[in-house]
């Protein structure tokens, strides 16, 4: 899934200041529309952290709740998108780092589910298993990173927003876990597609 | 389907194999919707909050009372300060040494014509004793 549109325009940003000024006073309606305005790139960002569906449910859900609960805290002026996936990101990563055995039994599961078409072989399989563990050896951060631009289609500056780090460290990460996948990928080449 | 991002370029034979290993679940828009109702229900509890929380004419009343009461003293202060300033003024205005010696002289008769145009014109207090130099 890709967003589309990675970079806010200053029309998003002020849309969203008159929602929040009016969830601030308490109207339901506003929140929501704020949650109806950003649940898909919520729920794919939030996807890319956990792997799992229902858990990437849970986060979106807990991240908008957490959003909701501090929004007092949150500057106005400032659009509302990378903060909120700051807290997606922030929440989703402790998840994972407590999560870990669950994670890797469904993302089992699903690399079995998606595979299970008639044209799916062992040699086929294992070489695709052996493209996730590469993948899954990436730290959180950088695998989220390769996955968030590359699948995703965020920006350098959206993921820089939203994994609250500097623009050049986002390139250096994705650089690097380029660098750990490339060897995987050539070796597998064609076999993804 | 390639994108430039700034100086990095994804990679579509990188993005396929991420998606083959991890999957691409992309959650339909009925998905989305039951989430949506899910996050709503959920939040009901923090949206009454917040709306117990908006100010009542009361609470506007109590935030005004802190201006007006203030504001209120201080008015009377001045009030208070412009009727002693009146009252002071008032006793100030009645009638002088000068004019005082003057109606005296004239009534009398003991001072001159040209000593009550002197007496009117000068702005110098004559004293209380000068009716009684005689001309």
């Amino acid at each position: 899934m890709s967003f589309g549109r990675p970079v806010l325009h200053s029309d998003d940003a002020e849309a969203d200041r008159l929602l929040i000024e009016r969830v601030r006073r308490g109207e339901t309606d506003a929140f929501g529309a704020l949650v109806s305005r950003y649940i898909d790139r919520a729920s794919a960002v939030a996807f890319r952290i956990v792997h799992h569906r229902e858990d990437a449910e849970d986060l979106v859900q807990d991240s908008f709740l957490a959003a909701l609960r501090h929004l007092d805290d949150f500057d106005a002026s400032r659009p509302f998108w990378p903060w909120l996936s700051r807290i997606i990101v922030n929440r989703g990563l402790d998840l994972t780092a407590s999560r870990q055995a669950r994670l890797t039994e469904n993302l089992d599961q699903e690399v079995l589910d998606s595979s299970a078409d008639a044209s799916a072989d062992a040699e086929r399989h294992d070489l695709r298993e052996q493209f996730r563990r590469a993948l899954e050896d990436l730290p959180p951060r950088r695998r989220l990173v390769i996955e968030l631009f590359e699948v995703e289609g965020l920006g350098i500056a959206e993921i820089a927003a939203a994994i609250d780090a500097a623009p050049a460290t986002v390139r250096w990460h994705l650089h690097a876990a380029r660098r750990q996948l490339r060897a995987a990928l050539e070796r597998f080449h064609g076999d993804f597609r | 389907m390639k994108q430039i991002h700034g100086d990095v370029t994804p990679d579509r034979r990188m993005a396929d194999a991420i998606r083959a290993a991890t999957g691409a679940r992309r959650s339909s828009q009925a998905d989305l919707d039951a989430l949506q109702g899910r996050i709503m229900t959920a939040a009901t509890p923090y949206m009454d909050a917040r709306l117990s929380m908006r100010p009542s004419w009361l609470d506007y009343a109590a935030a005004w009372s802190r201006t007006i009461v203030p504001v209120g003293l201080a008015t009377a202060v001045v009030a208070a300060s412009c009727l002693v300033w009146l009252t002071s003024s008032a006793r100030r205005s009645t009638p002088s040494n000068v004019e005082h010696v003057a109606m005296l002289g004239a009534a009398t008769n003991s001072v001159s014509s040209g000593d009550l145009i002197d007496l009117a014109v000068s702005d110098v207090e004559v004293p209380l004793s000068a009716p009684a130099a005689r001309r």
